[in-house]
C-alpha cells in the first residue's frame, strides 16, 4: 500500500479542568510515511506527549478529550473506531513505548509474561504467520509456548543475554537500559506498522542512551516499522530521524526534513533550540545559549496568537492577535512565523561572526 | 524462604517473654485481686473465711517477682496453670472455647471478604456511577450502624414476627453443621458487614489508584481489554495493601468478637476473657493473652510470606 501510514489532520486534544480548558494539542496536522522516522521535538508541556497518546486514544477522560480532526491509519480514522477495533490495532498495528520503563512494566509480572501477553491478545502466532525456516520450531506448541518462544527471539534481538531464562524475570531485576529494551521488544512483538516512542531514552543513563536506540532501529528497520520519535534530544534526532516537526504550545510551528530544519532553522524557537545545543568546539567563553523566559502556561494562551510571542525577540503587536499558520519556505520545509525572514537573517549573521 | 521463616519462629520466644512481662505486670497493677472476691463470696454467705490459707492455695503469698518467674516456668515447661474459678485448666478452657471464636473469626472474614473485594473491584470499573454512589453510601452507612444495636434488632423482630430465634446451645461444626452454622451465621455477618463496609471503600481506592499507573496504560496500549486489564493488572498490584488490611482484622478476629459473642450468647473466648478480667483471674487472662498473642505473631508471619508471593520484589531477610 503506498500513502502515508499515518496521517494526522487539525487534531486538538483538551484537558477541562477547574482553571477552563487547557488546549494540549491545538490543531495538529502531519503524515508518516510508512517506515519513516519521524521526530516531534518539544519541551515538556508542548503537547508532543499528548498528541501521541491521542492516536492511540489513550487520552485519560475525564478530563481529556480530543475535541476535532482526524487521525487516518492506513487510511482508516481512528477516532471514529469502536473500542473494540481500537484494541485490535493496539499493540499489534502501532506499538508505543513510555519514557519510563521502571514504571511503564507491571512490578508482579515476568518480563515473558508482559511480551507474551501482548502477542497473546491478538491471536498469537498462527501457523500461516510462520516462515519456512521457522516452522519445524513452532510446530507442536501451544500457542503459550510460540508466544513465550517469539518473546525470547525479541529480547535476544534487543540483545538481553541469556533471554530464554530471563524471561521468568520481574521488572525489578533488570537495570533500566534492558527495561526499557524490554519494552522495545513487547512494542515490537506483534511487528506493527507504526511505532510510537514517546521520550524513549530521556529516563535512561547516557551511556546505554546509544545502545537501546541502536536496537530499536535496527529492529525497527527489520521489520519496516515507521517510527514516530518524541525528543527533546537534538543529537538523536539528527542521527535518526527523516522528518523534523517542531512543537510549541500545542501547535507545529515548523516542519520540515531532519537536513532542511537543522541546516536552515526559520522559526525563533527552533533557532533558539538549535543554538541551546552545547558545542565542544567553540571556545569556553562562548557560555550556553539559553532560549529566554519559560514555557507558558497553556491554559492562558489565547486561541488566535503566536504562543511563543512572549519569548521571542521579534514578537510586535501581530503577534500577540494573530495565529500564524504554516508557510512552505521550500519543498517540505514549513514554518509558522511573521519574522522568519527577519529570524534567518539575525541567525546568519551570527553565524557568520 | 525456609531459613527466613525458622528465623521468625525463634524471633517468636524473646517476643512472647515480653508478652507475657507486659500482661503480667499489667494484671498486677488492676486494683482488688481474686483474693478479695473469694474472701467477699464467703462472708456473704456466712462461711469464716481463712485469707491467708487462700492466698497461698492461689500461688498469690510470694511476691510478684518469684510468682512471675513461677508462671513463666510452667508456661514454657507446657503448664499454664489453673483458673482461679473454674475447676479446670486454663489449657482446657482455651482448647474447648478459642476454637468457637476461630470460627466465628473465620466465617466473619470470609463473607467480609466475599462482600467487599469484588464490590469494591465494581465500584472501581463503574467510578462515579449510579451503583458505585450507591454501594459507597450502604458502606458509610454499615461502618457507622453501631453493631451491637442492629444485632439486637436482629435477634429481636425475627423471634418477634415468626418466633424463630437463633440457636443458643453450642453444637460443635463436626456433630452439626447444620445447627453450628444456624447458630453462627447471624453474628458472623452482623460482624462482615462492619468490616466490608470499611474494606469495600479501601479496596475501592486501592483499584482506583492502580489504574493510574503506567503499567496499566502500557496494558492498554498493548491492546489488552479493560476487563481483563482490571482483574490481572489491577488487582494483583491492588491486593498488596488490602492483604495489609485483611491482615489487622485476622488478628482482631482471633481475639474474639466480645459484643457479638454476648448479644448472641457464643460461648468464644472474648466473653471467657471479659469474665476472667472482671474476677481477677490472673491465670486465665495471662493464658488468653499468651495464646492469642502467638496466634497473631503466626498470622503476620502468614501475611509476610504471603507477600513474597504476591509481590516479587519483596525480599525477606
Amino acid at each position: 500500500m503506498s500513502g502515508p501510514v499515518l496521517e494526522v489532520r487539525d487534531l486538538c486534544t483538551s484537558f477541562f479542568q477547574e482553571g477552563g480548558e487547557l488546549r494540549a494539542v491545538d490543531g495538529l496536522s502531519y503524515t508518516v510515511d510508512p517506515g519513516a522516522c519521524v521526530a516531534i521535538i518539544g519541551e515538556s508541556g508542548s503537547g508532543k506527549s499528548v498528541s501521541a497518546l491521542s492516536i492511540l486514544r489513550l487520552i485519560p477522560y475525564p478530563p481529556g478529550i480530543i475535541k476535532s480532526g482526524s487521525i487516518l491509519f492506513q487510511g482508516r480514522d481512528l477516532l471514529r473506531l469502536s473500542n473494540e477495533e481500537m484494541e485490535a490495532l493496539r499493540g499489534k498495528e502501532i506499538g508505543m513505548i513510555f519514557q519510563e520503563p521502571a514504571t511503564a512494566l507491571n512490578p508482579v509480572m515476568t518480563i515473558g509474561d508482559q511480551i507474551a501477553e501482548n502477542i497473546l491478545v491478538h491471536g498469537g502466532i498462527p501457523d500461516s504467520a510462520l516462515t519456512e525456516e521457522e516452522k519445524p520450531r513452532f510446530q507442536g506448541m501451544s500457542q503459550r509456548q510460540r508466544a513465550k518462544a517469539r518473546a525470547a527471539e525479541l529480547l535476544a534481538k534487543v540483545d538481553i543475554p541469556n533471554a530464554g531464562a530471563r524471561l521468568k524475570d520481574y521488572p525489578h531485576q533488570f537495570s533500566g537500559g534492558m527495561q526499557q529494551r524490554a519494552m522495545i521488544a513487547m512494542a515490537m512483538s506483534c511487528k506493527p506498522r507504526l511505532l510510537i516512542a514517546d521520550e524513549p531514552t530521556t529516563a535512561l543513563d547516557v551511556t546505554v542512551q546509544a545502545q537501546v536506540l541502536e536496537q530499536l532501529n535496527s529492529l525497527r528497520t527489520e521489520f519496516g516499522t515507521a517510527l514516530i520519535l518524541i525528543t527533546h534530544n537534538l543529537g538523536i534526532v539528527a542521527r535518526y530521524a527523516d522528518q523534523v516537526k517542531i512543537m510549541y504550545g500545542g501547535k507545529l510551528v515548523e516542519e520540515g526534513s531532519t537536513v532542511d530544519v537543522f541546516r536552515n532553522p526559520r522559526h525563533p524557537y527552533t533557532i533558539g533550540l538549535i543554538q541551546a545545543v552545547p558545542r565542544l568546539d567553540l571556545p569556553r567563553s562562548h557560555g550556553l545559549h539559553t532560549i529566554e523566559g519559560e514555557p507558558p502556561d497553556m491554559s492562558k494562551i489565547p486561541p488566535d496568537c503566536c504562543a511563543f510571542h512572549s519569548r521571542c525577540p521579534y514578537a510586535d503587536e501581530g503577534c500577540r492577535t494573530r495565529r500564524p499558520v504554516l508557510e512552505t519556505v521550500d519543498g517540505e520545509h514549513r514554518c509558522a512565523c511573521f519574522h522568519q525572514e527577519a529570524a534567518e537573517a539575525q541567525r546568519k549573521e551570527v553565524l557568520s561572526l | 524462604m525456609g531459613k527466613y521463616i525458622v528465623k521468625r519462629v525463634l524471633l517468636l520466644i524473646p517476643t512472647i517473654f515480653i508478652i507475657c512481662a507486659i500482661v503480667f505486670g499489667l494484671m498486677r497493677m488492676v486494683p482488688g485481686d481474686a483474693v478479695d472476691i473469694i474472701v467477699n463470696r464467703m462472708t456473704q454467705s456466712g462461711q469464716t473465711v481463712d485469707e491467708a490459707a487462700i492466698r497461698a492455695r492461689l500461688g498469690l503469698d510470694v511476691p510478684a517477682v518469684q510468682q512471675f518467674f513461677n508462671w513463666m516456668g510452667n508456661v514454657f515447661r507446657g503448664d499454664l496453670g489453673d483458673s482461679f474459678f473454674q475447676y479446670d485448666s486454663v489449657w482446657n478452657i482455651i482448647k474447648r472455647q478459642l476454637p468457637i471464636s476461630l470460627e466465628l473469626g473465620l466465617i466473619t472474614l470470609i463473607l467480609a471478604n466475599l462482600i467487599s473485594i469484588p464490590l469494591g473491584l465494581f465500584c472501581a470499573a463503574r467510578q462515579d456511577s449510579i451503583p458505585d454512589y450507591a454501594i459507597r453510601i450502604i458502606a458509610v452507612v454499615l461502618m457507622a450502624i453501631p453493631m451491637f444495636w442492629l444485632a439486637t434488632l436482629v435477634l429481636f423482630y425475627p423471634a418477634q414476627w415468626w418466633g424463630y430465634a437463633p440457636p443458643v446451645v453450642y453444637v460443635s461444626f463436626f456433630q452439626d453443621p447444620i445447627a453450628n452454622l444456624q447458630m453462627f451465621l447471624v453474628p458472623a455477618i452482623m460482624g462482615a458487614l462492619a468490616q466490608a463496609g470499611m474494606q469495600l471503600r479501601t479496596v475501592r481506592t486501592v483499584v482506583l489508584d492502580t489504574m493510574r499507573q503506567d503499567y496499566i496504560r502500557t496494558a492498554y496500549a498493548k491492546g489488552v481489554k479493560q476487563r481483563v486489564i482490571l482483574f490481572k493488572h489491577a488487582f494483583r498490584n491492588a491486593m498488596i495493601p488490602v492483604i495489609t488490611i485483611i491482615g489487622g482484622s485476622i488478628a482482631a478476629l482471633v481475639g474474639g468478637n466480645v459484643i457479638l459473642e454476648n448479644i448472641f450468647n457464643i460461648p468464644g473466648i472474648g466473653q471467657q476473657l471479659v469474665t476472667a478480667l472482671g474476677q481477677r483471674d490472673f491465670p486465665m487472662v495471662q493464658g488468653c493473652v499468651l495464646i492469642m498473642s502467638i496466634f497473631v505473631m503466626i498470622v503476620n508471619l502468614v501475611i509476610d510470606v504471603a507477600y513474597k508471593w504476591i509481590d516479587p520484589r519483596v525480599t525477606l531477610d
